[in-house]
This record gives structure tokens, sequence and C-alpha cells, in this order.
């Protein structure tokens, strides 16, 4: 059978049936999201409520949501952790063991939180009230001091060695 | 590549301490002043709950062995991160081992007051320990002593008297016999477990009402007095896993007892108290809380 060339992402005809959430950037650039990948976000779930928009047309409809402080390029990987995390379970809060990632959604998060600056993405989730990616930033962020000595550790954070001499010496 | 930590907002500094193994947690906690004090704030128990494991198994080598850092040992390390009166002041080199056990006991149960839940992904953690991490077996092997229950006595909670679940089913298997009928594998199925027998006793299939004898932190109620559920309870149900009962103490006082399966706690209070809770605020609810029986 050919491949259906309308049916691709990207196609006119898909953007057309796809129900996507808007968006503009600190820098003011436009970006879509699917809904089920933005509903990931607790901000666009507020927003949406707030405003009533509870069908696919009303989305449609919707104006950009401003994301003032949300640069184009974390929001760019902000999408991409999104769309892959769209179809897995709700996240939980308070339960947050059963969060549980296959082997092969955990390799893609490493590899794809691995070659970024996680301060602009911690930024982006925090501002988006993304519940999974917020998680996985602490523990890439976690990870980097892992086996670390004091030093070192003072070194990764930015952490100035604060304590007086005599306070050193009280815990000694 | 550097990394601003102290940019980060509170909330998020204490996710990423979740994730951290003890000795990151320690090597963190004495890198600043701040991260001391972030330490010491932390909500999260898990590294703290990782302590009082030693101590419970009897690992006291571990006291004496050498924390990172300029810290002399990990018992040390564990002073300045409680910063708690129940560890100052003891050193381990000194210190008959049972009387550090029962000091660190008397933290562990102070840690669980406030978040029963925490404590249960360590255990899972930890199967080979505590088998299919089933409550009422830790809490044979561990049970609490009468000074950690003296202990728990005085304590108090300015608002509302939320059990912890595993401690309230070790109790329930010492007081309360007819809670033995029910499985008690966790805090979870306490809770519901005993729900079940209630709806029961509501439905006639029960003679006796359930006698619950919950250990309050609340100084309101008397950890002693046996909360009665009255006869004919008006019930509300909220949010699907919340039930709300009116129950009687046993000097008459009417009380509130909330269930939450998703909290895994039995809650109870006077009304007054009750109303504090993270209940529906509405008419009826209040209806509830303060309307004649």
């Amino acid at each position: 059978m050919a491949p259906n060339f309308e049916e691709a992402p990207g196609s006119s005809k898909r953007l057309k049936e796809e129900i996507l959430y808007r968006f503009h950037s600190k820098e003011g650039h436009e970006f879509t999201m699917e809904k089920a990948a933005a509903e990931l976000s607790g901000v666009v779930k507020q927003i949406s409520q707030d405003l009533g928009i509870d069908d696919d047309e009303s989305i449609r409809n919707m104006k950009p949501i401003p994301l003032i402080n949300v640069s184009s390029e974390a929001f760019h990987y902000v999408v991409k952790w999104c769309e892959q995390h769209k179809t897995m379970p709700p996240w939980e809060q308070d339960k947050w063991w059963l969060n549980e990632r296959d082997e092969e959604m955990k390799k893609w998060e490493n590899e794809f939180l691995g070659g970024l600056t996680s301060e602009q993405l911690f930024d982006a989730a925090n501002y988006m009230d993304i519940k999974c990616l917020l998680d996985k930033c602490a523990e890439t962020v976690a990870g980097m001091i892992k086996g670390k000595s004091v030093e070192e550790i003072r070194e990764i954070w930015e952490l100035e060695n604060d304590f007086t001499p005599e306070e050193e010496e009280a815990m000694k | 590549m550097p990394f601003d930590f102290g940019a980060l907002p509170l909330e998020n500094q204490f996710e990423i301490l979740r994730y951290m193994d003890l000795q990151s947690f320690f090597k963190t906690a004495i890198s600043s002043k701040s991260m001391l004090q972030l330490a010491q704030r932390c909500p999260n128990k898990r590294w703290k709950c990782d302590i009082m494991h030693r101590a419970r198994k009897g690992d006291f080598e571990f006291w004496r062995h050498p924390s990172p850092g300029p810290l002399p040992n990990n018992y040390k390390a564990m002073q300045l991160l409680f910063h708690n009166s129940t560890v100052d002041g003891l050193n381990p080199d000194t210190l008959p081992h049972e009387e550090i056990n029962i000091r660190c006991q008397r933290l562990w149960l102070n840690l669980n007051r406030s978040e029963p839940y925490d404590i249960l992904p360590y255990l899972k953690r930890h199967k080979p320990l505590f088998g299919k991490y089933k409550w009422v077996s830790a809490l044979r092997q561990f049970p609490p002593s009468r000074e950690t229950l003296d202990f728990l006595n005085a304590s108090t909670d300015a608002v509302s008297a939320t059990l912890c679940a595993p401690l309230s089913a070790y109790i329930h298997l010492k007081v309360t016999g007819m809670i033995l009928d029910a499985p008690m594998d966790s805090g979870e199925s306490l809770a519901a477990n005993t729900e079940v027998l209630i709806r029961e006793w509501l439905r006639g299939e029960r003679q006796i009402s359930p006698l619950i004898e919950l250990r309050s932190f609340d100084t309101e109620l008397n950890p002693i007095h046996p909360v009665f559920f009255t006869r004919h309870p008006k019930l509300y149900v909220a949010k699907g896993d919340t039930t709300y009962y009116r129950v009687r103490r046993n000097d008459g006082k009417v009380m509130i007892a909330r269930f939450s399966l998703s909290r895994w706690s039995i809650s109870i209070a006077p009304p007054e108290y009750a109303k504090f809770w993270e209940s529906p605020d509405n008419a009826e609810f209040y209806k509830f809380l303060f309307g004649a029986e």
C-alpha cells in the first residue's frame, strides 16, 4: 500500500485535524503543541478551565497562551518532552514511587536531558507546571553531584562556603 | 558545568534533595549555611528513614563510621541534620546501644507522624527485611516501646489528629480485637478494611459497634478514650475516596472521623478542628459538621 502523505505529521490535512494549543514564547515566537501533550502542563489545564474551554473547537479558536518566562529554546525542548510523554498515565505527585517509566523511556529521558542546560528547562517546567519534567530535572541535578567531594559540590552548584572557622570547628 | 542551585525555587531544591543518596546529602548539607538550613528544613524523610533503618537493624558501626567532609562520624552528621534535641549531646562511642536505639526510635516515629505515607516507598525498597512490606510484620518486629507510646501521647498537633496508619495498625492489633478480623497488609488496606467493618455494622450485619481506639496527637483528644461510631451516623462522602463519619467519644463528645484512602490515613477531631481539614467548603458539609445528630 502506498504511504498516505496526507496523513503524515506536519501535513496540512493533519494540521487541520489535530487539536493544537498555541503558545507565544518570551521572544514572541509562536509554537503549537498537541492537546494531549499540552495538557501535561498544569498551567494549560488551569487556563483552559478558567476560560471555560471544554471542547476541541474552543481550543482551535483560543488565542496563543503567552509564556512570558519561557524562552523559545526551552519551549522547543518542552514540546519534545511533552510529545514523548503524552500517553503516559497521569503523574502521581504524592505517590511518586508509582511513576515508574519503562527502560526505553528512561533511556530516552536520560539522553534528552543529558545535553541540556537544566536551569532553563527547570524554569520552563516550573512556569508551565509540568510535574513529570520537574521530577526528571530534579533527578538530573541531584545526579550532578553524586560521588563528588564537598569542594566539588560547591563548585558545581556555585555555593559559597560561608561557615565561619568556629562553625566548622563545632561540626568536628 | 556549573549550575546555580540557589536560583531555584525552594520547592525545587527540596525535590532535588529527595533524589540524593545519604552520602551526597551529608556532603551537600555541610557545603554552605544555606544548604545546611535547607537540609534541616527538608520535608522529605527518605534519607532520614535510611538513618533510622540503620539503627533499627542494629548497625551501630554506622554511627562511628567517618562521615564525608569535616564531620567526624555519621552520628554527628545526624545530630547536625536533624537539629533535634532527641539526639543532641549523645556520643555514640560512650552511649549504650540500647539508649541510641530508643532515641532513634522516637525520632523515627516523630518523623513519620506528619507524613505517614512517606515511609512506604522506603520500605518497598527494603523488601528483604520487611517481606512484602507488611506493616504489621514490620511493627511486630519493631514494636513501639512504652517510652515511645508515652512520647506519642505527649506529642501535639495544632489542627487535626491525623494518624500514622501503620502505627494505628499496631495499636488496633493490640487493643481492638474486632479489627483482627480484617487483614491489614498496609495502611491503605487498614483504612479500607476498617471502613468495611463500619459499613457492615451500619447494615446491621455486625452487632457490635466498631470501636476505634485512636492514638491521637491532638491535645484535645485523650488518647485513651475509645471512639464509638454512633448508631445512625450521618455520612458525608467527598471526592470519592474520602469519607466522613460522625462518631462519639466515650465521654459523650461528638467527633468527626475521616477515612482517606489516598492519604492512607484515618483522622479524628472535634468538628471545630475538622472544619480545618481540606474538606469541601460548602454548606452541606458544615451542616454535617455542626448539625444536630
